[in-house]
């Protein structure tokens, strides 16, 4: 068990005796992975920011059914996958955003303002190439299944091993292990066709 | 089954061009926007405000919480309001004496199949479940009388295990596990072990040594059909119970709880090993650390099929 998990289940059992810290320190330690997650898979920062505190809301409040705290991690996942599902089945459907590149774009004005380092318009013109060639990955991950976006999301954005990740989806090791090959191959043919046009 | 690689493609290559594309698929995510400070800031309050009303009922009222959590506050208040009359209904009933066999078990994790069940109040059925765990040592303490150092478990303000002690409040005393003693019983129901906390004004001065005295109480009635079962009661230094507080087995990975009811009795069933005995209070004794919680730590046997028991006296901060 890692020193991170033997945490989180102290703090859970804080928590569940009504120590507030303990969940506050839980959310400090997992709200950014939740954010991530939900920015990646949601595509609106504002959107992402107000299903995460949706999702700690409901962990609070289903926190005594959580069986195994050293499994937090990946249990608060789950309960950020099915409030997802909530938020997509909501209101006729919604459909996901994208558009990677105008976080590109902002962080490159950003930059060239504050980053005295960037002001030389060759190193900024290789940051802005670089950043906008990272949002194209993510712009290609759009082509990926739904599966597989998610696999990747939690894997990736979320930070979750493995295992985490197959508990999170209720699917086994080796399934989470192919299904990200797949995807991995799949993003590489793809990102190859976008380069050869 | 394998598929052959037809030719001389070597995959090597490919696999280089896919660690690569996860690096970078990486250094994407990280491009991602994060959670805005202020939204941060505001999101935890509210959800440290939510705690006291969600979970068991202590810590700071629900009044500084958020403006968008109106059907928390209203889920939280329903279980306030189901735990204060269940907390009626079981003083009513409490009778002073008899340990309930899986009294208000918290959580119970660990593989053995079998549910034990005592004569106990409804939430007296033992579930076991969760994954593997290696088989526990079954030894028989060591040695008849054992007197253990001052053991402690201090934790930071994030619940991170910290090396120094713990803070005590300026003007209040520190609480220290001081003494525990091991013995062997003769008896089942004979102390197996005392943890004893003492109070200490401040560093230096003279520790108290004085164990209190409280009248034996009836022994608990063995369940039926029960392996190795834990249990006792926890007191304070005038033998009053204290209800609520928490005991935990740990061995390993496995963690077993079992919370005090108001005569401040507790049973937990556990596999035979050797596992570490904490006691968790909050309340009175809230200002003796930085978290507000005084945790004491001891190491226990248990062999096969034979109860035994487990007391605790910690001290009432009655300043």
């Amino acid at each position: 068990m890692s020193p991170e998990a033997t945490d989180d289940a102290a703090l859970v059992r804080r928590a569940l005796v009504g120590e507030a810290r303990a969940f506050g320190a839980l959310y400090e330690r997992h709200a950014d992975r939740v954010h991530r997650f939900l920015s990646f898979r949601v595509g609106d920062q504002d959107v992402a920011t107000d299903l995460t505190q949706d999702i700690f809301v409901s962990a609070l409040t289903h926190l005594a059914g959580l069986r195994q705290p050293e499994r937090f991690a990946s249990w608060l996942m789950q309960v950020a996958r099915n409030r997802l599902l909530n938020y997509w089945a909501g209101a006729g459907g919604r459909t996901k955003k994208a558009g990677w590149e105008e976080p590109a774009q902002d962080w490159a004005t950003q930059h060239a303002a504050s980053d005295p380092a960037l002001v030389d318009p060759t190193d900024m013109a290789d940051a802005v190439g670089r950043r906008l060639e990272l949002a194209s990955v993510l712009e290609a991950t759009r082509c990926l299944t739904d599966e597989q976006q998610e696999v990747l999301a939690l894997r990736f954005a979320a930070g979750l091993s493995v295992a985490e990740t197959a508990e999170s989806v209720g699917r086994s090791e080796a399934a989470i292990k192919q299904m990200q090959h797949r995807a991995i191959r799949r993003l590489r043919d793809i990102l190859a066709r976008v380069a050869s046009t | 089954m394998r598929a052959k690689h037809v030719g001389s493609t070597d995959p090597r290559p490919m696999a280089d061009a896919e660690a690569a594309l996860v690096r970078q698929l990486l250094a994407a995510m990280d491009t991602l926007p994060g959670l805005p400070p202020e939204a941060r800031q505001a999101q935890r309050a509210a959800l440290e405000a939510m705690v006291a009303d969600v979970l068991p009922l202590r810590g700071p009222t629900v009044a500084a919480a958020g403006t968008r959590l109106p059907w928390q506050v209203i889920g939280g208040l329903f279980i306030l309001v189901a735990a204060l009359l269940w907390a009626l209904a079981a003083h009513r009933l409490n009778s002073p004496g008899l340990p309930r066999p899986g009294a208000s078990p918290v959580e119970r994790r660990a593989p053995a199949a079998s549910a034990r069940s005592g004569d106990g109040p409804p939430g007296a059925e033992a579930s076991w479940t969760g994954r593997s765990r290696a088989t526990p040592s079954a030894s028989p303490p060591s040695s008849p009388t054992a007197v253990m150092l001052p053991s402690g478990r201090t934790t930071d303000r994030n619940g991170l295990p910290s090396p120094v002690p713990p803070r005590s409040t300026p003007g209040r005393p520190r609480m220290t596990l001081a003494r525990v003693t091991v013995t062997a019983p003769a008896r089942w129901w004979e102390p197996l072990l005392v943890a004893t906390a003492l109070s200490r004004p401040s560093a230096g001065d003279r520790m108290s040594s004085d164990t209190p005295v409280c009248a034996e109480r009836p022994p608990p009635a063995p369940p039926p059909g029960a392996g190795p079962w834990v249990l006792g009661w926890v007191l304070d230094q005038g033998c009053r119970p204290v209800a609520e507080a928490l005991v935990a087995l740990q061995f390993g990975e496995i963690e077993l709880l079992a919370r005090t009811e108001a005569d401040g009795a507790y049973a937990l069933a556990v596999e035979p090993g050797i596992y570490q005995a904490e006691l968790i209070v909050e309340g009175p004794w809230q200002a003796l650390d930085a978290d507000g919680q005084k945790v004491a730590s001891v190491e226990v046997s248990l062999d096969g099929g034979v109860p035994r028991r487990l007391d605790f006296f910690i001290e009432r901060d009655e300043r």
